[in-house]
């Protein structure tokens, strides 16, 4: 395959997950929770359409409304599940990943439901992988200038340090609660925008996203982070040491919106990231896609080796870490 | 004022065994200083704890301003030494946004000694906090020395305004100076604010100097020391002198039996 047909598909399909990889951030970045219902999220979230379907809506209506109709459902389902993991996790106290799973096979379940409905008349691939891109930079947006509120700096920061609770009387549940509906929500809005992008809602769609979400992080924050640190050499031999003085890319990524820039933008850089690898592995390599489930495990290890390998560069180890949250 | 009579706290291990402490009684009065010591493990913390509401009781009475309610909303806890718990990524500036909203904290950081004409006058940070701080106020806890990242935890817990101050080995990691200055500010504002201190302390100078009344906790039971109050300071010996005494009788209490820590 030629060099931009490559580039022009990476930057495509990295489009079309953009707001997938944002929802991942938040869900197990931000919140540090090892969630498999998000995945389950994702699958309701891209049959939402054919729930829409259900309500018989006029062949007159708009289809502009029935797209908005189906967004606003994907949104509401999303949230439902990112509600019923924390709750099972924070009140009534199940492990994390049990909580996860048992949303995840809730919500598969549902959604075969759901895939026996028809669709509405004409609602398959509506939107092109560049306004599915949009819509991912605008949720980036959202996300980044919800996390600049007091509010959601406390909660991020008892996601972080659950022990905090009593300095800045916040309670660490409720944190877990409000932003896991919250990554959720993205989730399902993201699978919505993901099915009308490829013109598909079926249960296979969610099949490795999950995996997807994480490799394009690790892959992007490990880029971003390569990146910074250049910028930061550079500008250290152009400008000689400053004491103590944050560069500016150090005030934008780290400072403002409690970190959150940082990971928002490996969640947009990484999903192109790793559609151009794995690209660029099948056509170096002449390798089948149907490789794609093997690529994404050995991608994934061999993105944790690289960072482990250079730690100073690299995501640290400590943000990776999935903590139970026994404490409280 | 903190108050407790005849309590009685039993803590279970994991492995079984329980911890027993007596606290026949209590009293923490408004605008003091109550220091409390003891030998590690002989259970400071644990009373801290339950002064605080964390941990229950099993018998007795705890009144925080002759209210048995909500003793945890009326406390400001002080637990410096886990200095672990901060977020490394996030700066200072987002720590103390986090407690004090959206208010300025460029105020908090003043170097004005004279806290009358502020209002209201806890609205600058401990001498000893602002020391260590004021310079590093945009840089992330990841950057910041044990030190700096205690200060920045007793700072975050001094802008409560709350009734009572719990501190647990709130000076540990400070040097001296600093420790002091600690103390200094804990004086200024149980004074001023008429709250009252109870600090758990190793340090035997900072409580000989500073605490109004002082605490001994050795091995199951809570006793004030008298020598040690009604204007009169404990010159540090002395207060040694009372721990070892302490442990001594202990030791011929457990010879002919008798014990605080029990097996189950």
């Amino acid at each position: 395959m030629a060099l931009d047909k490559i580039i022009e598909l990476s930057l495509s399909e990295g489009m079309r997950y953009i707001p997938f990889a944002v929802a991942g951030s938040v869900v197990l970045r931000i919140a540090k929770f090892p969630d498999f219902g998000f995945a389950g999220a994702f699958l309701l979230g891209a049959c939402s359409l054919r729930f829409v379907g259900l309500f018989s809506v006029s062949p007159t209506c708009p289809f502009s409304l029935v797209l908005l109709m189906g967004l606003c459902f994907a949104a509401v389902v999303g949230g439902l599940c990112g509600s019923l993991t924390s709750s099972l996790f924070v009140y009534l106290r199940l492990n994390s990943l049990i909580s996860g799973i048992i949303t995840m096979l809730v919500s598969y379940s549902a959604s075969v439901l759901l895939s026996r409905l028809d669709m509405p008349t004409g609602a398959e691939g509506r939107l092109s992988c560049l306004a599915v891109g949009l819509w991912g930079l605008l949720l980036a947006g959202l996300v980044v200038s919800a996390f600049c509120t007091r509010t959601f700096l406390r909660f991020r920061m008892l996601c972080a340090r659950p022990n905090l609770h009593r300095q800045i009387d916040a309670d660490p549940g409720a944190a877990i609660f409000v932003i896991m509906t919250f990554g959720n929500v993205i989730a399902g809005i993201s699978g919505f925008l993901c099915s009308q992008s490829l013109g598909v809602n079926s249960i296979d769609m969610a099949d490795d996203k999950m995996f997807l979400a994480l490799t394009s992080l690790i892959l992007g924050e490990s880029v971003l982070s390569l990146v910074l640190a250049l910028c930061s050499r550079v500008r250290v031999r152009l400008l000689g040491e400053r004491e103590q003085t944050a560069s500016i890319q150090g005030k934008v990524f780290f400072y403002i919106g409690a970190n959150t820039p940082f990971l928002i933008c490996g969640a947009i850089i990484g999903p192109s990231l790793y559609w151009l690898a794995f690209s660029g592995a099948t056509s170096i390599l002449r390798i089948s896609t149907d490789w794609n489930k093997l690529f994404l495990g050995v991608s994934i290890v061999a993105v944790l080796v690289f960072t482990q390998l250079l730690p100073q560069w690299g995501a640290s180890r400590e943000e990776w870490t999935f903590q139970e949250r026994r404490s409280w | 004022m903190v108050k407790a009579t005849d309590v009685t706290i039993r803590l279970r291990h994991p492995s079984g065994s329980y911890f027993m402490l007596n606290c026949p009684q209590f009293l923490a009065k408004s605008g003091h200083i109550t220091c409390v010591i003891g030998k590690n493990g002989s259970g400071k913390s644990t009373l801290l704890r339950a002064l605080g509401g964390i941990i229950p009781i099993e018998n007795g009475i705890i009144s925080i301003n002759d209210s048995e309610r909500n003793l945890k909303r009326q406390c400001t806890w002080l637990e410096a030494s886990d200095v672990d718990q901060l977020v490394p990524f996030l700066s200072v500036r987002d720590h103390f946004r986090a407690v004090l909203g959206n208010e300025d904290i460029d105020i908090y950081f003043r170097d004005s000694p004279d806290r009358t004409d502020t209002n209201p006058p806890y609205k600058v940070l401990p001498r000893g906090i602002r020391s260590l701080l004021s310079q590093n106020r945009t840089s992330r806890v990841c950057d910041l020395s044990t030190g700096q990242r205690q200060a920045l935890r007793l700072g975050m817990c001094f802008l409560h305004h709350r009734p009572v101050i719990l501190a647990d080995e709130s000076t540990a990691n400070l040097d001296s100076i600093n420790g002091k200055n600690i103390f200094r500010e804990f004086r200024e504002i149980v004074e001023t604010e008429e709250a009252a201190a109870i600090l758990v302390t190793h340090d035997l100078f900072l409580a000989s100097e500073f605490a109004d009344v002082i605490y001994i906790v050795a091995e199951g039971c809570v006793r004030l020391l008298p020598e040690c109050g009604s204007g009169r300071k404990c010159p540090p010996s002395e207060l040694r002198e009372c721990l070892e005494q302490d442990s001594a009788i202990y030791e011929q209490q457990r010879s002919g039996g008798s014990q605080s820590h029990h097996t189950v």
